[in-house]
């Protein structure tokens, strides 16, 4: 898998980082690290699945029944693990250049704000002065 | 009630191809079942969506198509560049006026290819200059100009033979799948063949007369240049397929209706559809000509998306010895 990752992919790859998990519990803590933004449903989630398994990025883990209902667990495989680290590491750099560029921003801000203070107190005083001028003569 | 609706989800999944619900059919079930909520009785429409779509592409084979996106692209810049290549090169003839042309001129232009050849030009620039998928519009408006050309009859003005047109159609609509993000080399790409198709220009004005010098290029130039697009085709093809990349033959097999298109003169003088050697321009025999490119291209096309299907195709699972499931 080569360029950036999609989000939906990352947040798969993240929620099965600290243990295996299954279907729904995947669909539930990518929904959780999104903010409710992303809600993946089963279909796109398992052809994601399928893709990311065909990558070697993840693997099945095991099967449970729990009420019933097959559960198939998937876990990140060693390969997976590098490309999410790596997926991290890039977008780390992109936030730290942003919050950078923004820092800088609020200080030409904070400056061009300061000098502007300086130059309106000169040019008052410059306009006192005629009137103080025109009154002393 | 659950049973009602995970009988639902139950019939839903047979969008999916009948190996992939062996393996996948209880979990994506469960996976439903477990997300609807206590009183739910029939799936939501966005899970009926997001089914059809999951299931259709399963079975269309989408995951094993992955040169088919790149392969247009590909194409799209291949098929720009011609365009604008072929409009350098048709220009020139538009200037060019018999005496005894006695329908109506179009500005300086004899016929209405005059303005449609700037406006691929235009094309070609928009793809150069544009950022993203701007420069798309560009190719999209001279597209709905050249498939326009035949209604000018209607107001007494001349258009370029068909002969012409229909290839700028065929290279024209694959262009539109331009891509958004192009570097240096590939607005390169789209430009250099029309900046040195200005010496095809000067050779194609020398012919006398404006729609008679179309149909001399559309028996002399055009098959050469569908020569060269499936030679180029077939060397670029050697080598991208030594890397297992698919997007070539993806490129070729888009590119093969315009290839046909441009060669249709030929292939109607075929012995095949013409026995007795008659070298007069006979519409029955283009038209069959015409209809043979349409089904080889179309052939072409199903049978490549059968072969990546058939590459992509996950092998079944190993059954359990015991109870026969599949892991």
């Amino acid at each position: 898998m080569t360029g950036p990752m999609r989000e939906p992919t990352f947040l798969i790859l993240t929620a099965l980082a600290p243990e295996p998990r299954y279907g729904y519990e995947i669909i539930r803590e990518v929904a959780g690290l999104s903010g409710g933004r992303l809600k993946l449903r089963p279909g796109t989630l398992y052809g994601a699945l399928d893709r990311l398994a065909d990558a070697g990025l993840l693997e099945r883990d095991r099967e449970e029944v729990a009420d019933g209902r097959l559960r198939r667990y998937y876990r990140l495989t060693e390969a997976g693990s590098v490309a999410l680290t790596a997926e991290a590491e890039r977008l780390d750099r992109n936030a730290a250049a942003a919050r950078l560029g923004l820092d800088r921003r609020a200080a030409r801000s904070a400056a061009g704000s300061t000098g502007r203070s300086g130059a309106g107190s000169a040019v008052g005083s410059a306009a006192a002065s005629p009137r103080l001028a025109g009154g002393t003569a | 009630m659950s049973g009602a609706l995970e009988r639902r989800y139950r019939r839903l999944i047979r969008a999916y191809p009948a190996r992939y619900r062996a393996d996948r059919g209880e979990e994506i079930v469960a996976t439903y079942l477990e997300g609807a909520a206590p009183d739910q009785r029939w799936p939501s429409p966005a899970d009926v969506a997001d089914v059809l779509v999951a299931g259709g592409r399963e079975r269309l084979g989408i995951a094993g198509a992955t040169g088919l996106l790149p392969g247009a692209r590909l194409a799209a810049v291949t098929a720009l560049a011609l365009c604008g290549a072929l409009a350098v090169v048709y220009l020139p003839l538009e200037t060019q006026r018999p005496q005894w042309w006695f329908t109506p001129t179009v500005g300086p232009f004899s016929t209405v290819g005059g303005p449609i050849w700037l406006a691929w030009l235009a094309a070609v620039l928009g793809a150069v200059l544009l950022p993203g998928r701007w420069a798309r519009w560009p190719v999209a408006a001279s597209l709905a100009l050249t498939a326009a050309a035949p209604a000018a009859r209607l107001l007494d003005y001349q258009r370029p033979p068909l002969l012409v047109l229909l290839p700028q159609l065929a290279l024209g609509a694959v262009a539109l799948a331009l891509p958004a993000h192009r570097g240096v080399a590939t607005r390169l790409a789209v430009a250099a063949p029309a900046a040195l198709a200005v010496v095809g220009g000067w050779w194609a004005s020398s012919l006398a007369g404006a729609y008679g010098a179309y149909q001399t290029l559309a028996r002399s130039l055009l098959p050469d240049v569908a020569a060269l697009l499936l030679l180029g085709w077939a060397v670029a093809g050697v080598a991208f397929l030594a890397r297992r990349d698919a997007r070539v033959l993806w490129a070729g097999v888009l590119l093969l209706p315009a290839a046909g298109l441009l060669a249709v003169a030929p292939i109607a003088q075929n012995p095949l559809l013409n026995p007795d050697g008659n070298t007069a321009v006979e519409w029955r025999r283009l038209v069959i000509a015409g209809i043979l490119v349409a089904v080889v291209s179309a052939g072409a096309f199903v049978g490549a998306f059968a072969l990546a299907a058939l590459a992509a195709r996950r092998p079944a699972p190993p059954a359990c010895p015991t109870c026969g499931r599949r892991t």
